[in-house]
């Protein structure tokens, strides 16, 4: 065979081993979450559209909600911060994300901006913002910039982040065959978590008496940063969420840089007037102990304020109205409906989540363990009743019941009167219900169960057991026993029989 | 500039493509050229011992050469003390040859040994002394051996001896095998670099496909191996019994697997280049006694031992002699294979040494040489007693199997010297191994706490086997490349791409782990 056959052949073999490659790369590099979808779900977005662009660390996506945004002001917001993101993957996410939008704003939060990074020690928060991205001149240069300042980082190995991750063969899962989900907020992260932040001083923000000053290098990219707005006429909004250490020193040093700096705009909510302002909680705001980063409650009060000022100063538009833009009003009714899931966690009693037993989003699970009357009360059964439920629970009297609502509507519903125990099993929408109920019994343990698929629920005491499972999200939001206090659920992960 | 690292894949392929793009009397200046520059990537400092090497044994063998030829000329001449010649001109033969190899064997004493010269030195001057701590030069036993055989050939009139210094550096130098052999002959591989090569596409295909073999060898068995080997062994104090009967038996599979992986590698280069080099394995584990073990691996070791130690110790006049004396009291049969059973001895122990500095190297050395000559002495007693006495089928498969078997529990023992970090680890590594009986480390999920998973001890299970099957193919004489090139080419395709990606997926390589080195390059 002569040599331009085989060069033939070497060319041909090359490309179907690329190829391979390259299907393969996505199954193997990790899920991260929230940074796959974050990441992901940007290059899904239709190109010019976001106004606001996010970046930066895990103060940013915590603090970051573009569905208040939308919400109150019409803004069009995407959040590509990720946890503990570097600034040079800042620069270069920003120079990426350039090629297919035009935004008037890039929003940061300061506070994690001054953080020293050590390439060696962070591969991960490294490779989380540009491991999905495609192969470009970019991705290069960021890849060329970490492994000259890393010992352990090989450029091989992010450029084809197959060759750093096949080695998770072994750990390979459904969710990493298909493709991954895009990110159902804008990038934004929802915690919904109560804390309270350590307290903060009477003199607030306090002098440390030191110069305040960011690391060289953040200070070299966020020149860069600063350049790459002004080449492109992008206005640059630092704010600061509360946080107990903030001190005088970091408000002069931002202040100072908004005087150098026409693009760059400061919000600063680090004193008790503006924290009154927007109603900000220390109590209950606080997405951790530590009071580093804020939750749900707080970002909205934060993201209220800021998109005021967007709408208001930068003159954002509102583009509220326009169906071009429908996809952040899905972000928003999906985060109202987080909310709700969110709300229905905390359900202390059966008329908690009645309202909820209409919407069409959930399959819900009644079954009674032992006595499910001591949790209904009169007004309960009316409203019950409303919803198309035809049993009657005054004779109900440990008794084993099962109903099962399914989009807003009763599926199946059974009161057994004659025997102690009563099974149910079904299949909706792929998923197998099998729902077991025990009333009035001295033969065997009294306990009610719920299996969805591989998940297993099992009430033990008595009361009334509600299993509410969110069909969009695929999960179980809710899983609790109403009635007596010792009455408890009990959860299992694949159920083997 | 390891074999498994992205920097030597293109630099593999730079040279392929250069190779057969040059004209062909250029080859062997690029094959130097390539040879050096992969030696410096592993250190500059390095060229220095592979250049002293290098200019020794080649002006040796030019002196040596030259004597030849002035003892041929004055033969010729018509002399008539022939035998007077003969001697005189041997004698400046011979302390040209010591000179040579005490220079370069020194070197590699100074390098095995220098621990223990250091502490020898320092304590005879009172710590008054500096001597510097030099690192092993990577591959410097394996060039080394191959430029003193080299030597010994010219001496010994074998081979003629090269007049280009820069053809005699490829030849020490030749990268693929400067690492961990095998150690050719002058007379085989010599040639075969300085001629040119026309392009081949079946040597390109049947190289690469035998280096990919060499690298699923390494990176899928042996670097997996490694790692229960290491949890186990690298503790043996933790562990007893099948425990450790179980390291050392993955230890047997690993070593087996690196090296002649690592050789696979170095011979499918070389078949890439148009070159063939002498095989250093034969399916060693096949072996039904520790002689023909050792026939069996590493190969090109045993034939340089046999050839430059055993033959001229057998062979000496001081060894004859010994015989006849043996005979007096050892009998006919025994003393008529003492100097043999001596010189296989000394041999063994010259293996050992080879290995390392350390006693437990000596003992593995010794060891081995023991089984052997137990061997020479007694097989064919044995062979007799078990077919008369205990009517024994000596021909069956089953009887082949159990001296299989018993050769594989010898091996396995010395074995454990290569692995114990020294000789009382070693003996401890033995004892442990008889401490206790707990056979039901393979079933109640012991197995996977010695650092691999289910998964990855199922993936090794299944390597291994594979491993096994294409070793008896060989065992019975077929060649899987052929049979192989007989496919059709869609068939074909799809088991290249399978095999590419099975090493790719489930290669122990990356960030996580250090594969770049070999366990023969310590030697």
């Amino acid at each position: 065979m002569g040599k331009k056959i085989f060069l033939k052949k070497a060319i041909i073999f090359v490309v179907i081993c690329a190829v391979l490659i390259h299907i393969l790369t996505p199954i193997f590099i990790p899920v991260w979450e929230p940074s796959t979808a974050t990441v992901e779900g940007f290059y899904g977005e239709d190109d010019n559209s976001i106004d606001v662009l996010f970046l930066g660390t895990s103060r940013t996506y915590f603090s970051a909600a573009p569905w208040t945004l939308w919400n109150e002001y019409g803004i069009t917001a995407y959040s590509l911060a990720i946890e503990a993101q570097p600034i040079i993957a800042t620069y270069y996410l920003l120079t990426e994300a350039l090629k297919t939008q035009n935004p008037k704003v890039i929003a940061m939060e300061v506070q994690g901006l001054d953080r020293k990074r050590n390439y060696d020690e962070m591969e991960i928060p490294l490779r989380e913002s540009f491991d999905r991205t495609p192969l470009s001149i970019n991705k290069l240069k960021y890849v060329m910039q970490i492994c000259q300042n890393s010992k352990k980082q090989k450029v091989m190995e992010y450029l084809f982040p197959f060759f750093r991750f096949h080695n998770r063969w072994d750990e390979l899962k459904e969710n990493d065959f298909l493709s991954q989900n895009m990110s159902n907020t804008k990038g934004g992260f929802i915690s919904f978590a109560r804390e309270k932040s350590p307290s903060f001083p009477d003199e607030y923000p306090k002098s440390n008496n030191e110069e305040y000053r960011l690391t060289t290098e953040t200070e070299q990219w966020f020149k860069k940063i600063i350049e790459l707005c002004e080449k492109n006429d992008i206005k640059i909004l630092l704010y600061a969420v509360p946080n107990y250490l903030w001190s005088k020193e970091q408000t002069k040093y931002y202040m100072e840089l908004t005087e150098h700096h026409n693009n760059i705009c400061f919000l600063n909510f680090n004193d008790y007037e503006a924290m009154r302002k927007i109603n900000f909680d220390i109590n209950h705001d606080y997405a951790d102990e530590g009071g580093e980063h804020i939750n749900y409650y707080g970002a909205n009060k934060i993201m209220h304020s800021i998109g005021y000022f967007m709408k208001n100063t930068l003159h954002l538009p509102d583009h509220r109205g326009d169906p071009s833009y429908n996809s952040w009003q899905e972000c928003s009714d999906y985060v109202a409906f987080m909310e709700q899931n969110n709300k229905l966690s905390n359900a202390e009693s059966l008329s908690d989540c009645l309202p909820y037993f209409t919407d069409s989003r959930y399959t819900i699970a009644l079954v009674t363990c032992d006595d499910g009357t001591i949790a209904i009360d009169s007004e309960d059964e009316i409203k019950l009743s409303k919803i198309g439920l035809s049993t009657s629970f005054v004779d109900g009297f440990r008794k084993p019941f099962i109903c099962l609502i399914d989009g807003g509507k009763v599926f199946y519903e059974r009161m057994n009167y004659k025997d102690y125990m009563d099974e149910y099993s079904t299949e909706i929408d792929g998923r197998v219900w099998k729902i077991v109920s025990i009333g009035c019994n001295d033969e065997i343990p009294i306990f009610a169960s719920v299996n969805i698929g591989d998940d297993s629920y099992r009430a033990i005491g008595w009361g009334l057991m509600i299993v509410i499972y969110d069909k969009m999200n695929e999960k179980i939001v809710m899983a609790k026993i109403f009635g007596a206090d010792v009455s408890k659920v009990i959860h299992e992960e694949k159920v083997t029989e | 500039m390891s074999f498994v690292s992205v920097p030597f894949i293109l630099f593999l392929v730079t040279l392929f493509v250069l190779y057969y793009v040059i004209p062909l009397k250029w080859q062997w200046i690029l094959l130097l050229l390539a040879s050096y520059l992969f030696y410096v990537s592993g250190g500059i400092w390095m060229l220095a011992f592979i250049l002293f090497t290098t200019l020794t044994v080649f002006y040796a063998a030019l002196l040596l050469n030259k004597i030849s030829e002035r003892q041929h000329l004055e033969l010729q001449a018509g002399n008539t003390d022939r035998t007077a010649v003969k001697r005189k001109y041997k004698t400046q033969q011979r302390r040209i040859l010591t000179i040579a190899i005490l220079l370069n064997f020194g070197l590699l004493f100074y390098f095995k040994y220098q621990n223990g010269i250091r502490t020898a030195l320092q304590g005879c001057f009172s710590g008054a002394m500096n001597i510097p701590n030099l690192i092993l030069p990577i591959g410097i036993s394996f060039y080394m051996f191959q430029a003193v055989g080299y030597l010994f050939d010219v001496y010994r009139n074998k081979t003629k001896a090269d007049t280009n210094i820069f053809k005699f550096a490829l030849f020490v130098s030749f990268f693929p095998q400067i690492l961990q052999g095998p150690i050719s002959r002058h007379a085989q591989l010599a040639h075969q670099l300085y001629e040119g090569h026309v392009f081949s596409y079946q040597h390109l295909k049947n190289g690469a496909l035998r280096i990919m073999w060499g690298f699923f060898k390494k990176l899928v068995i042996a670097d997996r191996a490694l790692i229960a080997v290491n949890t186990i062994l690298g503790n043996y104090n933790k562990y007893a019994g099948f425990e450790i009967f179980f390291g050392v038996i993955l230890f047997m599979l690993q070593i087996y697997t690196d090296f002649s992986g690592g050789i696979d590698i170095t011979i499918g280069i070389a078949e890439c280049l148009g070159i063939t080099l002498n095989e250093n394995f034969c399916r060693p584990h096949f072996a039904s006694s520790v002689e023909d073990y050792w026939r069996r691996w590493h190969i090109t070791l045993g034939a340089w031992m046999k050839e430059y130690v055993f033959y001229p110790l057998a062979l000496s006049k001081p060894f004859h002699r010994l015989g006849k004396q043996a005979r007096k009291f050892l009998g006919n049969y025994t003393g008529k294979l003492f100097p043999t059973c001596l010189a296989m001895l000394i041999t063994f122990l010259c293996v050992g040494v080879w290995h390392g500095a350390d006693f437990k190297y000596i003992a593995f050395g010794l060891y081995n040489g023991f089984w052997i000559i137990l061997g020479i002495l007694l097989t064919s007693k044995l062979q007799i007693f078990n077919e008369k006495k205990l009517h024994i089928n000596t021909k069956t498969k089953s009887w082949k199997c159990i001296k299989i078997m018993l050769t594989m529990f010898i091996i396995m023992i010395s074995k454990v010297f290569g692995v114990a970090p020294d000789f009382s680890a070693s003996i401890q590594i033995i004892r442990r191994m008889f401490l206790k009986f707990n056979p039901w480390i393979f079933v109640d999920g012991s197995l996977t706490t010695y650092g691999l998973n289910t998964a990855n001890l199922i993936l090794l299970l299944f390597a291994t086997m594979l491993l096994f099957w294409v070793s008896i193919q060989q065992e019975k004489g077929i060649h899987l490349r052929e049979a192989l090139a007989r496919q059709n080419m869609g068939v074909r395709w799809i088991l290249y791409f399978c095999f590419l990606f099975s090493i790719l997926v489930f290669g122990v390589y990356g960030t996580d782990y250090d594969s770049t080195s070999f366990f023969y390059m310590q030697y």
